[in-house]
């Protein structure tokens, strides 16, 4: 029969053994998991602010709220355009630590000046993501996430 | 040594659920907001389509015939609905001021204006008339409280 104390120190081994290999699996499965993460919330960003931007336009009706939420929007809607748009698509890439976003967007009728509308859609995304998350624009003017470099492209096609 | 434990874990775990919470009561207020604000806009431009085919109605229909016109909304101390006829675009604007967020709406008429004229709406004026006027030969429609 083994003392009682050898017992003890056996059982508190055996958990330090244990603990150590739960503690490295959280460390190697956290980092992944995270980066995971922030690309997944980047594209729901975007797209639900393009989805947003697309009724916007397509309602005509411009709206002048206190933070003025819809600044870089509303030049589109002064002159009594009508737009038909909708979000195609959202495509995602990451090349050396910079995230590339395109979103597609297309148009079921004439559009007047796609430069514009899809420059104000930009603008307004890029506005959106740093009021509803950490991002930040840059001295540069670049959009950072998390550290990383975020380039959005806007392109409206004509169906 | 258990019971400190457990109260930890507890405290892990209130932390956590407090954390969700927090992240959900946010995010529902946004949602709240941004559909409060969409509500408010599609019922605007509702707004503005009737008025546009009860002008072009009214045009077509011609002389002496008037009808009137109610607000779709309730509008608070302070909200205001302005509808205009704008004879130099011939278009029908509506600028509307609720809950402290202001709105504008165009709509183009594919008749005639003519003459500009504007109604002022607000929480004790909800309510006004469309009628056809006409001088000499030119026939057009106005507001009228």
């Amino acid at each position: 029969m083994l003392p009682l104390g050898h017992r003890k120190a056996q059982t508190s081994l055996e958990l330090l053994l244990i603990l150590s290999i739960i503690l490295f699996g959280v460390a190697v499965v956290i980092p992944n998991y995270l980066s995971s993460n922030i690309s997944t919330s980047i594209i729901s960003l975007i797209r639900s602010s393009a989805d947003i931007a697309c009724d916007y336009l397509n309602m005509g009706v411009v709206v002048k709220d206190t933070n003025d939420t819809y600044f870089y929007l509303n030049p589109l809607l002064t002159s009594g355009m009508k737009y038909n748009l909708y979000l195609k698509n959202v495509q995602y890439s990451e090349v050396n630590g910079t995230i590339y976003i395109r979103v597609n967007i297309m148009s079921s009728g004439f559009v007047q000046n796609e430069q514009a509308v899809s420059n104000g859609i930009l603008n307004f995304i890029r506005a959106y993501v740093v009021q509803h998350s950490s991002a930040k624009i840059d001295a540069y003017n670049n959009l950072i996430y998390n550290g990383k470099k975020v380039i959005i492209i806007v392109e409206v096609k004509i169906q | 040594m258990k019971r400190g434990q457990l109260s930890l874990d507890l405290l892990f775990a209130v932390t956590l659920i407090a954390i969700t919470m927090l992240n959900i009561i946010y995010t529902a207020d946004e949602q709240i907001t941004y559909t409060q604000t969409l509500d408010v806009t599609a019922r605007l431009k509702i707004f503005s389509i009737d008025l546009r085919d009860t002008v072009i109605k009214a045009y077509s229909i011609g002389e002496g015939y008037s009808l009137r016109k109610q607000v779709p909304f309730t509008l608070n101390a302070g909200d205001n609905i302005i509808v205009t006829l704008n004879s130099t675009l011939n278009v029908l604007q509506i600028n509307a001021t609720i809950d402290n967020v202001r709105y504008y709406v165009v709509q183009n008429i594919t008749v005639p204006i003519y003459v500009d004229s504007r109604v002022v709406l607000n929480s004790t004026v909800t309510s006004f008339w469309i009628e056809v006027n006409r001088t000499g030969d030119v026939i057009y429609v106005t507001f009228r409280t």
